[in-house]
């Protein structure tokens, strides 16, 4: 689209104001009716540009967008920058690095992806976490939880096993073995399988262009 | 931005919508009551809300636009209890009228 | 209830969903309860009730309950409107003995089962992990399905009546909106931004556009039959409430798609449309004080009249007050996903839905119980009406508290990770707020047990000598 979201904010208001005014003349303004049109316009014009935003939007954030990358982002390393140009945190997505010992191909990683979600979605994750900031507070936000600096300070070598996909894998498995705290995950049963494709979903989402969503993650100038 | 800044803006929103809504409370009940004192004491929100506007205004987090923005909003809260009574006002007092009509009608 | 006989076949069914809503409002609240101490004591319950569960129990029976009671005042006053039966009553109790059945048994499959393993079965038959829609995908379906039925008995009865304007109107658009927003909400997207995209559809299109103007057409009913005001201001305003919130709120969705990998452009539209939001609710309080003012509070249902007047206090406070503080993408970048959010939530619900349908069963209550002309009154409803306010402010207040703690502590300060959350959680402000938010729930429940019991016997016994 080539149009600012300024412009495009301030026709819809135009639009509204303009065809209700061709349509109330002649109407006293303390009549229902008059405000009947008003409704109806603005309801009609605001929703007709919503559509046309969510056309642009569906597209903008499809598999392989600039904006939500292609599921083969997984065989790449994936950092947080702050970008001095947009003046916010991107997403970077760097050189190519093995995901389970393995590369990927498109096949595989869609596999995985969906595998992944459809674990997310039948263990209720998003009851207790947040993900993108969605969810319920019980729990920490994992939409960068890939980047998280933890796995690989305190959760590695407890597990002790040699990347953190495979620390990440086994926490999933055993939550309930490796506390980190007094409130302590459940164990969700995930096999193998499913917690390698969360896992491999996590990634993903953490290589999501989230506007800059959560500000400085994992950056934190403070000593915690 | 500082984390500090994040919690004054919070605090200034917080404080900006709801002294706009007391003004708005005080300024009805008032002026219903015929009451001089407690129009003059809804001013005092109507103070509060417009510091808490200019406190969000001075933030540097917001670009021109968003201070514009809420340069409208400041300006918007501070007629809307004055022009709402007037609308209010006006309505009922046409129903009445009309009510009144429908009655010599009868 | 014996005195009855004179009500609509549509108006005892109203009653129905009345009750199954009141009862739902219970499990919520013991839900909530539930949740409220695992923050407290998280070892309570777990593995057995986990946290997820019962949060999810906790948003889903609102969702219904507050559903269950529009749908009662639809039915209650569809007749009053039209002034015949119901045109398919019998097809519409049967809806209602189906809902209430699948109600059950997805909060039946909710408790026992809780989940399932990574395929899309258990989307269909479990849950399908989404908040606030978390029900099954065959629960889904027959949730469209019994709406549908519910909409051909709204408008087959005003069709036959001939009275397709006005309010009734607003009512048929409104409720064909909401069916079609809900499916909006029905299938499975691996990419969760394209996911997230469509489920604020259903969230937000229907909490603060469709329910709003439900909520206004009920609002408006009320007021005719409580205060008789008279319908061309009640029109007048339903015109224009439609006429703010759709013109805000359609676009205001944007204020979802801040962060959840949608275009830049979503953070300028959403922005806007949501700093404008609180205007109309500033200008609602000025008619509320001016409409309580010029009744002097005089009315034939005084616990009806007060929960209209605090439904408009509540909808400026929760969607207005709350929903500002932290709209501003500056600041939600930072506050987006704490407990703000939940104070928010807590207080727009409650301000806006439960004040209504509690207004709406008080009006069917006058109408049930007294005869033409008496006043519905009593003390006990004031009890409970100060009460579940106070208590409710004072389960938002710590949650702000809270929220402010997690927006500095964990956000703004840690940057948002894993220990940065602990920090927050650990926080001896977090943690207070959780023990005070947990006392003033167990009041909220105690206010609510005080509401049945005074929903059950309002108006049997003092009728006579309030005369």
């Amino acid at each position: 689209m080539k149009f600012g979201w300024l412009e495009i904010t301030l026709f819809s208001i135009v639009l509204v104001v303009v065809i209700s005014a061709i349509f109330v003349r002649g109407k006293n303004w303390l009549e229902p009716g008059f405000w009947g049109v008003f409704a109806i316009v603005s309801s009609l014009v605001m929703f007709s540009i919503l559509w046309l935003l969510t056309f642009d939007t569906l597209k903008k954030i499809s598999f392989g967008s600039a904006r939500v990358p292609s599921p083969t982002v997984i065989n790449h390393k994936i950092g947080f920058e702050y970008d001095p140009d947009k003046k916010r945190y991107m997403p970077t997505i760097g050189e190519e690095e093995l995901f389970f010992g393995k590369k990927w191909s498109e096949q595989e990683a869609t596999q995985l992806l969906t595998k992944g979600k459809l674990v997310i979605q039948s263990r209720n994750c998003m009851d207790c976490h947040t993900l993108l900031g969605n969810g319920a507070y019980f729990a920490p936000d994992l939409t960068k939880s890939w980047l998280d600096p933890k796995w690989q300070t305190m959760i590695q070598p407890m597990i002790g096993v040699a990347t953190k996909e495979e620390t990440m894998a086994k926490w999933l498995q055993n939550p309930e073995y490796y506390g980190t705290w007094q409130r302590r995950m459940p164990n969700l049963k995930l096999t193998e399988e499913e917690a390698k494709a969360v896992v491999g979903y996590l990634k993903f989402m953490s290589a999501i262009d989230t506007n800059g969503f959560p500000d400085h993650f994992g950056k934190s100038p403070a000593i915690f | 931005m500082s984390a500090d800044s994040v919690l004054k803006m919070l605090l200034a929103s917080l404080s900006f919508v709801l002294t706009a809504g007391l003004y708005a409370f005080f300024y009805a009940f008032g002026r219903l009551k015929g009451s001089f004192f407690w129009e003059l004491f809804s001013f005092v929100f109507a103070l509060m809300m417009m510091l808490s506007g200019f406190f969000l205004v001075s933030c540097p987090a917001f670009t021109l636009f968003w201070k514009l923005l809420l340069i409208f909003s400041i300006f918007s809260y501070l007629i809307i209890p004055k022009a709402m009574f007037w609308i209010v006002e006006k309505i009922h007092q046409k129903e009445g009228e009309e009510e009144g009509r429908l009655k010599t009608l009868k | 209830m014996k005195e009855s006989k004179d009500l609509y076949e549509s108006q005892k069914l109203a009653i129905g969903y009345w009750i199954v809503a009141i009862c739902l409002f219970g499990a919520q609240l013991v839900f909530g309860l539930i949740i409220s101490y695992q923050y407290i004591q998280p070892e309570f319950l777990h593995k057995f009730l986990n946290f997820s569960i019962c949060r999810l129990l906790h948003i889903n029976s609102m969702i219904l309950w507050l559903l269950f009671g529009f749908i009662g005042g639809i039915y209650w006053f569809l007749p009053l409107e039209t002034e015949r039966e119901v045109v398919g009553i019998f097809l519409g109790k049967i809806a209602f003995i189906v809902l209430t059945a699948a109600v059950s048994i997805v909060v039946l499959v909710f408790l026992l089962v809780q989940i399932g393993k990574g395929e899309m079965l258990t989307l269909w038959l479990v849950t399908e992990g989404r908040e606030y829609i978390e029900a099954p995908r065959w629960a889904d379906i027959g949730i469209v399905a019994v709406f549908s039925i519910i909409f051909f008995n709204v408008f087959a009865s005003i069709w036959k009546a001939k009275k397709l304007k006005g309010i009734l109107w607003v009512l048929i658009v409104d409720l064909l909106a909401i069916i079609g927003f809900y499916i909006a909400g029905m299938f499975f997207s691996p990419n969760i931004s394209v996911d997230q995209f469509w489920w604020w559809w259903v969230v937000h299109l229907w909490v603060e556009a469709t329910w709003e103007v439900l909520v206004g057409v009920l609002v408006g009913w009320v007021l005719m039959a409580v205060l008789g005001t008279s319908r061309k201001i009640v029109e007048g305003w339903l015109y224009l409430e439609v006429f703010l919130i759709f013109g805000t709120g359609i676009l205001g969705l944007g204020h979802h798609y801040f962060w959840i990998g949608a275009p830049e452009y979503w953070l300028g539209i959403g922005g806007f449309f949501s700093a404008l939001e609180p205007l109309p609710l500033v200008a609602m309080i000025v008619h509320a004080v001016y409409d309580a003012g010029v009744h002097r509070l005089k009315t034939i249902n005084k616990p009806a009249f007060f929960w209209i007047v605090a439904q408009a206090f509540g909808n400026f406070i929760g969607a207005g007050v709350w929903g500002f503080m932290h709209t501003l993408p500056q600041i939600n970048l930072y506050s987006h996903g704490t407990q703000l959010t939940a104070a928010h939530g807590h207080l727009a619900f409650f301000g806006a839905y439960v004040n209504t349908n509690l207004a709406l069963i008080y009006t069917a209550l006058q109408r049930i119980r007294l005869h033409e002309g008496s006043i519905l009154d009593g003390t006990l409803w004031k009890w409970v009406f100060i009460g579940l306010n106070l208590a409710m402010l004072g389960i938002t207040a710590p949650l702000t508290v809270a929220g402010f703690t997690q927006t500095f502590v964990e956000r703004a300060v840690g940057g948002s990770t894993w220990q940065a959350y602990i920090d927050a959680q650990s926080h001896p402000w977090f943690k207070e707020s959780m023990i005070w938010r947990m006392g003033f729930g167990i009041m909220f429940f105690v206010c609510y047990v005080l509401l049945v019991a005074d929903l059950l016997t309002i108006g049997k016994t003092k009728a006579t000598h309030q005369q």
